[in-house]
């Protein structure tokens, strides 16, 4: 605890940063882009444990026994960027539905802001 | 060096946040996407590096489309209309919200030292259980193949979703005029030379991913990035959008047969030793070249449900 | 045998692509319900194994070595869930048996039974993840099933705002893979135990913001009304929604608290679980649309669960009960709001009237529900009432009855409609399979009732002996109150309480503020508290 700076920091920052976005955004397509933000920073905070400067890919050149010998804290981690693989393609096919209902809803209601959209649809429920 | 990506990257998302007009955001979005890509290969991370890149240009498109879609008729809807005074209080209060989240999340975080008890135990077995040189394919391919189950089922799902979503037929096809591109000599030319390069590219990421960086994903997403500039150089589109569901359905079910007889039901137990190696590679490589025409169908069909339909209503 | 676990997730699914491709004749349907009735049995058997053998059954999907794989795991209490919701889905196929053009919905039922009791199966905490995300894009469709611009909105605020909330959920799984190195729950769970207690509060609280998301509690409980208001798809999705969406909510909580079992935050959810109860009866009271009215006493039943879950003790046991039973009667309730939905095409409560000469089997139905989510003797909620409260000191007593008799009152309004003349012109459809389905379920629940102090001495271990004093007690009370409610309570038509409802609506930007407001109150009282 406490507020010691490290690379920790940063993914953080971004998510705070997409936070504020979604908080004071008018328009339904600029919440869509800010969504995106925070996504982009619990992935980039997964990848960014146990960096070391000079990290090489965990590919092992096919023939050759000497991988395994390779210091392994500079070998990078191999689960975390399988599991942020589908989270990025989990991103995308969210992205893509969102957009899509989108597009079909303002160009029936003729409006892209929260309020309007808000004032149009929310009533007559209760 | 890391330190100043980061910083990069956060400057980056910033000027997100202070442009008005939607069009330059997205423009932004797309080089935020470009430093992430950036970033993730200075961590180590090839084969997200791929991802990121391919699925960033992915989401850039589909926002330009949609706001080409709703916007592109009406210039000034892009631009901040009137030019109120916004109260001081009321703009300050969701700074000072996020503030206060921001230095709460950062007090209460632990230290940043990293527990490395997977990451040594995928490096030492990778080889032995799923014989390939690429941990990270042996990991979604081999060791966790029920979590690229449902991440196929998903890609499945939001086409589903998206021809559900857009309520227009499929009986207004119609081929549209011809686009400005088709028209410059110049785009036309060179798109038309590179894209046979482009479909070579991504049939080789998806037949490398045994080894080397790539896999079926990456592959994938490329392909129908090919699909898309034969749509821009001529214009036409003559894809049979029904074959291409029915044949995106048979490829799904047999992604999910394929893992469930090999690894669930363990044929891979019963092959002799000699074998086994040739096996894996044949597994590997065939999963692959499954994901990789399952993303490509799904994507084409996302892309015709964004561009094509609605050519009758614009 | 462990091998066979896997398949209650996948098969659902390949059927889910075989009807879609091929299901044009009555032959398709009938053979998904027939495979329906089969995965009732199969999870009856592994229910019953389970509880013989006071063990868990515990795959290593692949069978790789140590904790390389995913591993599926279950136990008493997540066989109980998947018993019951296989039950409800099996129900649901009858119901929506008659359903034209229904090749997608059928796909998408399957698809949803898959990824929830995927939810109840795994132990792992990325594929959690995966399989929500699949859950919330099912709901999202379900949503939008009949085209319509107001449920378009809907739509879409439900899918954001379920994406912005399951961002603190993968924060957490980051800082959890950071300290402990594996993201299998029950590992990170031994693993956890030997950390500083101080670095365990910021992801306590990211995760627990989720789960009270999922679970709709208090500052975040705005979009379940909303989306069960939608009227478009059948009735059986609204059924689903409201029962066993919530659940795998409250059973993500019980497993973050057994992980994060060295924290202590009881009293903060026990307020959050009263506040939930309170605010939930005085909209119930105040709303029109007899859905959202059902929703928000399911949201009352959840407040109860939730101060049960955190009281611990007998309670605990009583909550676990409680919920299996408020999936059953909140099914047979939504069932029921489905058929009288269908005979008088409107939703509105002070349109609908004399449900007992119109459709009788509707009536009968929703007076059984109701019974039980008042808790009524003889009907199901009565034992798990009693567990949850009946055995706790005075204070706790007192506030458990309190939300009682607000729970009572908003059910005897909603019961007014059994009751009176029906306008002209409403005359009952013949729809035999919905009163099939429905009337399955409220035998179900009235056997619950009956037989609940057996059912909780065989899955539970716990014994109670009903001619007790203290239980006795509670049941004539009980009787006193619903006569009295029944007698002085109208259908509340005042305009000034029915706007109560209008008047609160927030929009997204709203439900992403009460998100940080939510974080920023567990994260200092977890602080204080430890």
């Amino acid at each position: 605890m406490g507020f010691e700076f490290s690379l920790g920091v940063f993914p953080v920052i971004m998510f705070f940063i997409g936070y504020y976005g979604l908080i004071t955004s008018k328009k339904v397509i600029t919440s869509v882009i800010f969504i995106s933000l925070m996504e982009m920073s619990g992935i980039m905070f997964f990848l960014l444990l146990g960096y070391r400067v000079g990290m090489i890919p965990p590919i092992a050149p096919v023939g050759d026994a000497g991988f395994l010998t390779y210091n392994m804290e500079y070998i990078a981690d191999p689960f975390p960027q399988a599991l942020m693989i589908t989270a990025i393609i989990i991103g995308i096919a969210v992205t893509a539905i969102n957009l899509s209902m989108l597009i079909t809803l303002c160009k029936q209601s003729k409006t892209s802001n929260w309020s309007e959209l808000k004032k149009l649809y929310s009533e007559g429920d209760f | 060096m890391i330190n100043i990506l980061l910083i990069f990257w956060i400057i980056s998302a910033i000027f997100i946040i202070r442009e008005k007009k939607i069009y330059r955001m997205i423009i932004f979005l797309g080089i935020f996407s470009l430093i992430n890509s950036a970033i993730f290969l200075v961590l180590g991370a090839p084969d997200v590096s791929l991802s990121e890149a391919a699925a960033g240009a992915f989401t850039t498109i589909f926002l330009i489309i949609c706001l080409e879609k709703y916007y592109g008729f009406d210039e000034s809807l892009v631009v901040t209309k009137k030019k109120e005074k916004t109260n001081f209080i009321k703009a300050l209060l969701p700074i000072i919200f996020s503030g206060v989240l921001f230095l709460l999340f950062w007090y209460f975080m632990p230290p940043f030292t990293y527990n490395s008890y997977m990451k040594y135990q995928y490096l030492t077995y990778f080889n032995q259980d799923v014989g390939s040189h690429n941990p990270v394919t042996t990991v979604y391919l081999g060791y966790r193949v029920y979590d690229t189950l449902f991440e196929a089922l998903i890609l499945l799902v939001s086409v589903v979703a998206v021809k559900h979503v857009s309520w227009y037929s499929d009986s207004y096809v119609k081929d549209g005029e011809h686009s400005t591109i088709e028209s410059n000599p110049i785009a036309s030319y060179t798109i038309r030379a590179i894209s046979p390069l482009v479909l070579l590219f991504g049939i080789s990421m998806i037949s490398v991913g045994l080894d080397t960086p790539g896999g079926g994903f990456q592959g994938g997403v490329v392909i129908a990035s090919f699909f898309i500039c034969r749509y821009m150089i001529y214009n036409v589109y003559d894809i049979p959008v029904k074959l291409i569901t029915l044949i995106e359905k048979l490829i799904f079910v047999s992604i999910f047969l394929i893992p469930i007889f090999v690894v669930f039901v363990g044929l891979r137990t019963l092959v002799p030793e000699t074998n086994l190696v040739v096996f894996q590679n044949i597994y590997i490589v065939l999963m692959n070249s499954l994901i990789g025409m399952k993303v490509t169908c799904g994507f084409v069909i996302l892309f015709y449900r964004y561009i094509v339909v609605d050519r009758r209503t614009c | 045998m462990t091998e066979l676990l896997v398949y209650f997730v996948l098969t659902p699914i390949l059927i889910a692509v075989f009807m879609y491709l091929f299901s044009h004749a009555n032959l398709g349907r009938l053979l998904a319900v027939l495979f329906q009735f089969g995965l009732v049995i199969a999870s009856f058997l592994l229910f019953n194994y389970v509880n013989n053998s006071y063990s868990s059954v515990i795959l290593n999907v692949g069978d790789y070595r140590g904790l390389l794989g995913i591993s599926l795991g279950v136990d008493y209490i997540s066989s109980l869930f998947v018993l019951i919701t296989n039950f409800i889905f099996l129900m649901s196929t009858i119901y929506s048996y008659k359903e034209k053009d229904n090749k997608l919905f059928w796909f998408l039922m399957f698809v949803w039974q898959a990824a929830i009791v995927g939810v109840f199966l795994t132990r792992d905490l990325f594929n959690r993840f995966v399989l929500m995300e699949v859950g919330t894009m099912i709901i999202t469709i379900l949503i939008v099933y009949r085209r319509d611009n107001r449920k378009m909105y809907h739509s879409m605020l439900f899918l954001m705002i379920n994406i912005v909330a399951v961002q603190f959920y993968m924060f957490g799984m980051g800082l959890i893979y950071m300290q402990t190195g594996v993201l299998d729950l029950y590992a990170a769970a031994a693993r956890l135990s030997h950390l500083d207690i101080s670095y365990l509060i910021l992801p306590y609280a990211l995760f627990m913001t989720f789960v009270a998301f999922k679970a709709a509690l208090i500052p975040m409980s705005h979009w379940m009304p909303k989306a069960l208001a939608a009227s478009g798809a059948p009735s059986s999705f609204s059924a689903i929604l409201a029962g066993i969406h919530i659940t795998s909510g409250l059973y993500m909580f019980i497993r973050f608290s057994y992980m994060f079992n060295m924290i202590n935050a009881r009293p903060f959810f026990i307020v959050v679980g009263i506040l939930t109860s309170i605010f939930s009866v005085i909209m119930a009271i105040s709303a029109k649309n007899i859905k959202i009215i059902l929703s928000y006493l399911t949201l009352s039943q959840i407040g109860l669960i939730i101060v049960a879950f955190n009281i611990g003790g007998i309670a605990y046991t009583g909550a676990l009960f409680h919920t299996a039973n408020q999936i059953l009667f909140h099914g047979a309730l939504f069932f029921a709001a489905g058929i009288i939905a269908h005979n008088y095409k409107t939703l509105n409560i002070h349109e609908i009237d004399g449900v007992w000469s119109v459709n009788k089997i509707a009536a009968i139905v929703t007076f059984v529900g109701l019974m039980g989510a008042m808790g009524i003797p003889f009907f199901n909620g009565n034992i798990s009432m009693h567990l949850m409260f009946g055995y706790e000191g005075v204070d706790t007593q007192i506030i458990a009855w309190v939300i009682n008799i607000g729970i009572i009152i908003a059910s005897v309004r909603y019961g007014k409609i059994i009751l009176g003349t029906p306008k002209e012109g409403i005359k009952a459809e013949k729809a035999i399979e919905k009163n099939i389905a429905s009337l399955i379920i409220a035998f179900f629940c009235v056997l619950f009732g009956i037989g609940g102090s057996q059912i909780a001495y065989y899955v539970f271990n716990v014994n109670i002996n009903i001619f007790s004093m203290p239980f006795l007690t509670n049941a004539i009370i009980l009787t006193i109150v619903l006569v009295l409610s029944f007698i002085f309570t109208g259908k509340i038509k005042n305009d000034k309480v029915t706007n109560i409802s209008r008047d609160l609506d927030v929009g997204f930007k709203g439900m992403v503020i009460c998100i940080g407001i939510f974080f920023i109150s567990i994260l200092i009282t977890t602080y204080l508290l430890n």
